[in-house]
């Protein structure tokens, strides 16, 4: 839900700006062009989304999930087996990293004319 | 349609459109420096994280901290490799749950956002549900332009609305 609330604010912007310029006459025209535009926008958008997913559903899994590595957290947490829990962690923030440099690979190969 | 959206759009968008640029450039700014040019580099890089984490290993053994409010770097990575056969199929449960979210959510997102750019009415709607947009910007939004009146805003009413007024 974030996420997609995020890349929504993200994409608007480029968006309507490249609309307003090219006066916004056909659909076809209007999607092809719109949409690499607005693409550096929507992988960021999507890179920040997916982060704040693996958070919530750490986060999820921790209150209410059968499995998954917050149930591990919450596991490991209560037999205070403190170095498995710190490296259930050590697993998430590896996640994250994977996930920031994929999105900056991405961005990168589809997106390289911004930022 | 051009008219819509030429005069309702940038009316809230135009808001956080410095917060995004920023964080744009400041994303570019972190990670596409000065390339990493010489083996010298490399290495002071890797000190870094070697100080960092003998650091934490050697204060966290000189304090004695106890092992269950803090346990130094070996213990975490020997825990790892001990457990990690229990954890590995917990990874792959989280990292399939985040593809499925991800795959739902960004489709979703993907789709509102094409709707939502090509018909300013639904734009209209959807948009105080969104999360990110705070109620206050929302409400100042409502009443300056396009929510409450029918007519389009003029120039004057959206350079009124300062950054500093909208916040």
């Amino acid at each position: 839900m974030i996420n997609s609330a995020t890349g929504f604010r993200r994409t608007d912007l480029a968006k309507i700006a490249l609309a307003r310029s090219f006066g916004a006459n056909t659909m076809q025209i209007f999607l092809k062009i719109r949409i690499p535009m607005a693409m550096p926008m929507i992988i960021v958008g999507l890179m920040v989304g997916s982060i704040f997913g693996l958070l919530t559903a750490v986060g999820a899994e921790m209150v209410g999930g059968a499995e998954g590595l917050g149930n591990r957290l919450a596991y490991y947490s209560s037999l205070i087996r403190m170095p498995q829990f710190f490296a259930v962690i050590l697993i998430l923030a590896l996640i994250g990293i994977l996930i920031y440099v994929l999105f900056f690979w991405i961005g990168k190969k589809w997106a390289s004319w911004e930022s | 349609m051009d008219t819509a959206l030429n005069d309702q759009i940038p009316t809230f968008e135009k808001g956080d459109k410095a917060v995004q640029e920023v964080g744009l450039s400041n994303w570019s700014a972190l990670t596409s420096g000065p390339g990493i040019r010489t083996w010298l580099e490399v290495a002071a890089i890797a000190l870094v994280a070697v100080v960092i984490v003998g650091g934490a290993e050697l204060l966290l053994r000189l304090l004695e901290v106890p092992q269950y409010i803090l346990p130094t770097p070996s213990l975490i990575l020997m825990g790892l490799i001990s457990d990690f056969r229990f954890i590995a199929p917990h990874t792959l449960i989280t990292l399939k749950e985040l593809l499925v979210g991800f795959a739902a959510g960004a489709s979703v997102g993907f789709v509102l956002a094409a709707v939502i750019t090509q018909f300013p009415f639904v734009e209209k709607i959807i948009t105080p549900y969104i999360i990110r947009s705070s109620p206050r910007r929302c409400w100042r939004w409502c009443r300056s332009s396009s929510c409450a009146s029918a007519s389009a805003p003029s120039r004057a009413t959206l350079r009124s609305l300062s950054p500093s007024a909208r916040w």
